[in-house]
């Protein structure tokens, strides 16, 4: 089955239907929460999926998941997924419908992941940079993990640039125990 | 070894050596996130450049392959266990298509379908050749018919349906009716082979069976000194699903490694019908639509690729350096005339050839040996119903004198068994008859073959000769055994010079048949009758 097929036909319609109304930036604010509810609650997926929960309830879930205030347009959309039997793919028309948002609007989504805050200088430095390489106005997601120890970790889309400290010392470590036993899985 | 202890690999140069090679550039991938796991399959959100059959790994290194490729998710198989990954992990590509490094040092292992040593005997050494698991078979123009026999040492199958280097043949029967037995003798008769340094090298692939069986049959060959040349790659019934769909590939991969560089390589598919059943499985977890039995619409496909790796590659090296396909290790190396012979293994249920895998693996193969369960319980082993076994190509490459000898014993064994099946009704029988069926009855006495010992090929001859010239005529069934030994051990103390060694030289006149005619009167002279 064209699974994949599924999610991005309801994802296009709902953009489409949504900047009739010019709505798409308010749906875009709602798909974030519902994306982070979706990546937060690893059992929302499993509940959807479940034949036995009524309608209705699904539908409250839905809108808590949300944010809670529905417009319009969302309602409707609810409607129709829940109409066509299709709330299991819900999560993938969402993740869907922020890759066609980003499209229509020339934008970028960039994760900088630091091991302590930077100064802004340095980090308007580094974005003007990647403004210049991929093009396009970037929304930037600044986390800041002491985990990585030092260095930065940068994701632009589907690419990942490591140049974190704790990957190269995981990286001496695989490097050190190859061929030993504990290496095998 | 105790933790704290100093290993060798852990001298300072050495290891001063190994910080040199670290690279500390930033790192750059291609990443996606797990949306979901269910069992042995991962949908991952991301990846947008990933290939078919990519490898694909996980942040705590579990490897997995891109299976499907969808608009806006991946199908991915797991090749470690799933609990290790969770969802929202996440996986990058590692830009290779899933292979095992193949290293002549895996001769005498037990490794996975990754090519990773489960035996506990230490890490593989040696120079790795990273075969490719999926690859085209190689083009009519580098193949050349079957011309070299693969004996297996069992009279049954040499004689009647004989197996050539480069071929395809199924051994197919219900459960223990003997189809594994069939394939270790073969091994094992290749061990004359390699002590004469022209090894026929061997690959044992063991899809879906369990840890105890395949430690057993590693001990069996052990003890007959066949691991020295033999490969067994092991996906037992608690590995991953995807291994066990892999494992076969995995030993297609190493045998093509031998076949390449000019050697020759025998591999054993055990079973692949626990392979076709391990495909549905992966195939209905990535929601692939089922066909009949619920198998995918590309099961064919599935073993007819794979079969058709099996191949005798052509002798002139000119053309033989072209050959498509070839992985990038290859290149410079091959040599011409090696050959791949498969022996794929199908387990019917209650003799049904006409059931849905077996139907397709006989179509696909050069012939099919096939394995009764009443001979079986007759004590007719190996079990072979001559009837319905065929070698489509192996008449090519049998030894002349086989051919002289046993040429009509095929047909012969299937008019005795139709007319055997007519006389059970009633008891007034012709002389004609009679002496039909009394020599069928003795040449299937005399094909019956004790487990684990093959004979050579020119000792075969000589007692099928006896069988088949009616020399067997005043001796009573029950003392064919013992004529058979007897004959045997005459032959290689009087007659070894003048009639063994010219039959293995591929001579055989009036003179070797007629030596064979007085040690058969010694020998019925030594059992007494």
């Amino acid at each position: 089955m064209k699974t994949g097929l599924i999610a991005s036909r309801y994802a296009q319609a709902l953009y489409e239907f949504a900047s009739d109304y010019k709505m798409e930036d308010e749906i875009y604010k709602g798909m974030k929460i519902l994306e982070k509810s979706f990546s937060l609650n690893r059992e929302l997926n499993t509940v959807l999926r479940n034949p036995l929960l009524k309608r209705e309830l699904k539908k409250q879930l839905i809108v808590t998941a949300y944010g809670g205030e529905v417009d319009i347009v969302f309602e409707r959309f609810i409607e129709l997924i829940l109409n066509n039997k299709r709330e299991a793919y819900l999560q993938n028309i969402v993740l869907k419908y922020l890759d066609v948002y980003y499209e229509h609007k020339n934008l970028c989504i960039v994760k900088l992941k630091i091991a302590f805050p930077i100064g802004q200088e340095s980090e308007k430095k580094l974005i003007d940079s990647i403004k210049k390489l991929v093009l396009k106005d970037l929304i930037v997601e600044k986390e800041i993990d002491p985990k990585i120890i030092g260095g930065f970790i940068l994701e632009i889309g589907d690419v990942r640039w490591d140049g974190s400290l704790a990957t190269q010392l995981n990286k001496i470590h695989k490097k050190l125990m190859e061929g030993t036993f504990l290496n095998l899985n | 070894m105790p933790e704290n202890a100093i290993k060798v690999s852990e001298i300072s140069e050495l290891l001063k050596k190994q910080l040199e090679q670290i690279d500390i550039n930033v790192q750059y991938d291609e990443i996606g996130e797990v949306l979901e796991v269910s069992d042995g399959v991962a949908r991952i959100y991301g990846l947008t450049n990933v290939g078919a059959n990519e490898l694909l790994e996980f942040e705590n290194g579990v490897m997995a392959i891109a299976m499907n490729l969808e608009e806006d998710n991946v199908g991915a198989i797991l090749l470690g266990p799933t609990y290790l990954v969770k969802e929202g992990f996440t996986v990058k590509r590692t830009g290779r298509v899933a292979s095992i490094n193949v290293s002549e040092e895996m001769l005498g292992r037990v490794i996975n379908p990754l090519g990773v040593p489960i035996d506990g005997k230490g890490s593989i050494g040696g120079e790795f050749f990273e075969m490719p698991l999926e690859r085209k078979a190689p083009g009519v123009i580098f193949r050349q018919p079957v011309s070299e026999p693969l004996q297996t040492g069992l009279k049954a199958i040499d004689a009647m349906t004989p197996i050539g280097r480069g071929q395809r043949e199924l051994i197919i029967g219900d459960r223990q009716t003997g189809k594994t037995s069939i394939t270790v003798d073969t091994i094992i008769n290749q061990l004359d082979n390699f002590k004469a340094g022209h090894p026929v090298y061997c690959i044992y692939v063991a899809i879906g069976q369990k840890g105890s069986t395949v430690a057993s049959l590693v001990n069996t060959l052990k003890e007959y000194g066949a691991m020295s040349y033999t490969i067994v790659v092991a996906a037992n019934a608690s590995d991953p699903a995807a291994l066990r769909y892999l494992a076969p590939y995995a030993g297609a991969a190493i045998g093509e490694y031998f076949r390449d560089t000019g050697r020759h390589a025998l591999v054993i598919y055990d079973d692949l019908s626990k392979q076709a059943v391990a495909y549905r499985e992966v195939s209905l977890i990535l929601r692939r639509p089922p066909g009949r039995e619920a198998y995918p619409g590309d099961i064919f496909y599935l073993h007819s690729r794979l079969l058709e790796r099996a191949a005798k590659i052509i002798a002139q090296q000119e053309v033989a350096e072209q050959m498509n396909d070839l992985p990038e290790c290859l290149k410079g190396k091959v040599k011409a005339g090696g050959s791949l012979t498969a022996l794929p293994i199908i387990e019917t249920q209650a003799g049904d050839i006409s059931a849905y895998i077996p139907t397709n693996v006989i179509s696909i193969t050069d012939g099919q040996i096939f394995l009764d369960t009443d001979l079986f319980n007759e004590g007719v082993r190996p079990a072979i119903n001559v009837g319905i076994s065929v070698s489509r190509v192996g008449g090519n490459a049998q030894i002349k004198p086989m051919k002289q000898v046993a040429g009509t014993l095929k047909t012969d064994q299937a008019q005795f068994r139709e007319l055997e099946a007519f006389t059970k009704f009633g008891s007034e029988m012709d002389a004609v008859t009679a002496m039909t069926i009394d020599k069928g009855q003795k040449n299937t006495k005399l094909l019956i073959q004790s487990l684990h010992k093959p004979l050579s090929v020119e000792k075969q001859v000589a007692i099928l000769y006896c069988g088949t010239h009616g020399l067997l005529a005043d001796v009573p069934l029950d003392k064919v055994k013992d004529f058979e030994d007897k004959f045997l051990t005459i032959l290689e103390y009087s007659y070894k010079e003048e009639v063994l060694n010219e039959i293995k030289k591929g001579n055989f006149d009036d003179k070797i048949s007629s030596l064979i005619e007085e040690a058969a009167q010694r020998a019925q002279a030594q059992i007494g009758t």
